[in-house]
């Protein structure tokens, strides 16, 4: 009996001893962070840019969680109230302003100058993070919506390969082929479901026509003629939509182009990848969003994917540094490439001058197949692609966040294309609902 | 003495399950009882006190009433399909002939499928152009134009309420089948012995004596159909428009898309008391008592 329980003692002092002494070892310092692109080759492009800055740096364990985005609003202000945030996470402006309404966020103005000094970001990209004199997040890559189409359905239906330059000529060209095809093919992809990505297409047409959701001082300008006329624009066009457009959704219309049921959409340049690995054809092109009528301003919507960083995190100063050093390594034009032409080509472009002009990005098999596309993207992005709420290069209302997180601009569309509303009551209602989130800067 | 001593293990048995019932709905219940009296958004840092405000509000909006009057629409359609369907399956099920246990095997298979598989399936399913039933429709000549049917006003609802009924049959029917065997064969024995043809069978004993199943199947029916929140999501999101935006749609858009938790709380509030009130009179005065 004395012998069992000397073992035993023996045992665990030796058991204690070499625990105290793992948990003693210098463990990787990890870093987690959120973001939203679900699909596995995304997953595996971020995997891959994380592999190499953990070669680099093996002291930090680097870890990625997707967080969809129909849940990134709550989860994050949920994870907030549970003290359960990353350490940064991967955002959209509106995003952004809400983690900043709910005062989760750092600035991060030290390492937006860095980033721009070194590699010259676009400013239309970065001033979208610009508030009370501080940068609150800096964008790794973004996104913008083109006029895509088939040429082939262009050719066979309109008679010529020349994309619209007008959104007169865009309603002409959709009705002829949607007419002409007997109703095979669609002239033209717009949704108007109660969902971000009728917020995003819609902005276009009110992007194009000049209108704006905000004055520069931040009072609500939305219920205006311009807003009305554009609103018209959708409801005339939607009906050379497929049907059933009205309910779209993300991955619809990317399906419908691919289907051959559209000729037409202004959205996201990104089937580009399908087109090249499954059908190897080149019937798929992108030209600039048309002019509105007499204007000779065009206007689309640019998403910007920023990374933002929370209070916590800064707090810890080991954490600050990784983060920081990964941010500094993602902005690397060679790596950047991975995370936009490497991850979705057509989806995601730099953020940056260096960039947008590393040969890593255009040596890119599916970018060169179509360079067109990715040249007319870069030169919106310089131009003229902006952001509801973001036009003015600073923060003019605190509650765009929460209007884009409500899809009042996608609610208001819905009314008018599902016959509830017309464009001037639906105009006035969408105003009324934004009454209720808006925060002009300065109030 | 010893048989306080039992009593006394019962309650500790008891303890966990009732720890756990505490922590995951007593709890939530509270606090959202409690939210529905603020001004409070999800994340918020701030919350005030407005009494009954958020109910007032809600009393005074056309989407609340729109949304209720969806929301009972959308109940009694499926409870009608979802007590007359199962009952005449339950009556050809307790047929005793060859094959009947793997009919009844197959009669579960909707009710085992994954409501997110089912809705996505059906959701593609619906699609004109690309969809299997305007195809099928369309080939044997009962439409000439293809219908987006969950995202046609007219039509979306109606076909909610079919697909919800049909994932909900093998429950309904299970339950009345298990009742209808629990009727001794004597009784339908002595009635044919009287000379009652088979529906006077039906008439006069299958359905009075099933008649406390179906009540019992009929409540589960409305409060289960009332709260339907996932399949509704899932497929239409509340659309076309507001056309199938039930309460419990609204609850979700209001919390989850709005931010508004304190509204949100206050919809809540009103479905459960809704119910309570409604399941007090339907077992106390509706469903007929035993004799």
């Amino acid at each position: 009996m004395k012998k069992l329980v000397l073992f035993i003692i023996i045992t665990l002092s030796l058991v204690l001893l070499l625990g105290t002494l793992a948990w003693s070892q210098e463990k990787p310092l990890d870093i987690t962070f959120w973001h939203h692109e679900a699909p596995a080759h995304r997953v595996a492009a971020f995997q891959k840019v994380i592999d190499l800055f953990m070669k680099e740096n093996p002291n930090i364990n680097l870890k990625q969680e997707v967080v969809m985005w129909g849940d990134a609003w709550v989860k994050s202000l949920a994870a907030l109230e549970a003290n359960t945030l990353p350490d940064f996470q991967f955002a959209i402006p509106d995003l952004t302003l809400t983690m900043f309404k709910a005062d989760a966020l750092a600035p991060i103005t030290d390492l937006v100058k860095e980033v721009d000094e070194k590699y010259q970001i676009f400013p239309n990209q970065k001033n979208m993070y610009f508030h009370q004199d501080e940068y609150w997040g800096l964008p790794i890559m973004t996104m913008v919506m083109l006029m895509t189409y088939r040429p082939s359905f262009l050719k066979e239906y309109v008679g010529t390969t020349e994309p619209p330059k007008t959104w007169d000529e865009v309603l002409d060209y959709a009705k002829k082929i949607t007419e002409g095809s007997g109703e095979e093919v669609y002239g033209i992809g717009i949704g108007g479901a109660k969902n971000l990505m009728t917020d995003e297409q819609a902005y276009i047409f009110i992007a194009s026509v000049g209108a704006r959701f905000f004055d520069e001082k931040g009072n609500l300008t939305f219920n205006s003629p311009k807003t009305i006329e554009a609103l018209k624009l959708y409801n005339d066009l939607i009906k050379f939509a497929p049907p059933g457009a009205e309910a779209w959704s993300w991955g619809e219309i990317e399906l419908n182009i691919a289907a051959g049921t559209l000729a037409m959409s202004p959205y996201f340049p990104s089937v580009q990848k399908r087109f090249h690995e499954e059908f190897d054809s080149d019937d798929y092109a992108a030209a600039h969003i048309p002019f509105y009528k007499d204007r000779t301003e065009r206007g689309t919507i640019t998403y910007p994917n920023e990374i933002h960083i929370y209070k916590k995190t800064m707090e810890k100063p080991e954490n600050k540094k990784a983060v920081y050093d990964f941010v500094r390594f993602m902005m690397r034009p060679d790596i950047n490439a991975i995370l936009t032409s490497g991850q979705e080509p057509g989806g995601f472009f730099p953020t940056t001058v260096a960039a947008s002009q590393a040969k890593e990005y255009w040596d890119n098999p599916i970018v060169k197949r179509f360079e067109n596309i990715h040249k007319v993207a870069m030169e919106a992005l310089q131009q003229y692609a902006t952001l509801y709420g973001f036009e003015y290069g600073k923060w003019v209302n605190i509650g765009i966040g929460d209007i884009t997180g409500a899809d009042v601009l996608a609610d208001t569309v819905n009314k008018v294309v599902s016959g509830q509303m017309t464009p001037e009551e639906a105009a006035a209602w969408g105003e009324e609902q934004m009454k209720k989130y808006s925060v002009p800067v300065g109030k | 003495m010893k048989i306080r001593k039992n009593e006394i293990q019962q309650y500790l048995f008891l303890l966990p399950v009732v720890i756990i019932i505490l922590i995951i709905f007593a709890y939530p219940y509270v606090r959202t009882f409690i939210y529905s009296f603020y001004d409070i958004s999800f994340g918020g840092t701030e919350s005030n006190y407005i009494g009954f405000k958020n109910f007032s509000y809600l009393l005074s909006n056309s989407f609340f009433w729109e949304s209720l009057g969806k929301s009972l629409y959308w109940t009694l359609g499926n409870l009608i399909i979802q007590l007359v369907v199962p009952l005449m399956l339950a009556i050809l099920l307790n047929a005793n002939m060859r094959g009947i246990h793997l009919a009844r095997s197959l009669v579960m298979l909707p009710w085992i499928a994954p409501t997110v598989a089912v809705a996505v399936c059906m959701r593609w399913m619906f699609l004109p152009k690309i969809g299997i039933i305007n195809e099928i429709f369309s080939s044997i000549g009962l439409m000439s134009k293809q219908i987006h049917f969950l995202g046609n006003s007219s039509t979306a609802m109606p076909v909610l309420i079919l697909l919800n009924s049909w994932k909900f049959l093998p429950f309904g029917t299970l339950l009345i089948l298990a009742a209808l065997q629990a009727i001794p064969t004597s009784v339908f024995e002595a009635a044919e012995v009287d000379g009652a043809t088979g529906f006077q069978k039906f008439q006069y004993v299958t359905f009075p004596l099933l008649g406390s199943m179906i009540w019992f199947v009929g409540f589960l029916a409305f409060a289960w159909n009332f709260n339907t929140f996932d399949f509704i999501w899932l497929t239409t999101q509340g659309g076309p428009g507001n056309t199938t935006q039930t309460l419990p749609v609204l609850i979700y858009r209001t919390a989850f898309k709005t931010f508004r938790l304190g509204e949100a709380s206050a919809i809540s509030v009103f479905i459960a008391i809704f119910l309570i009130i409604l399941g007090f009179f339907y077992f106390s005065y509706i469903t007929p008592k035993e004799k």
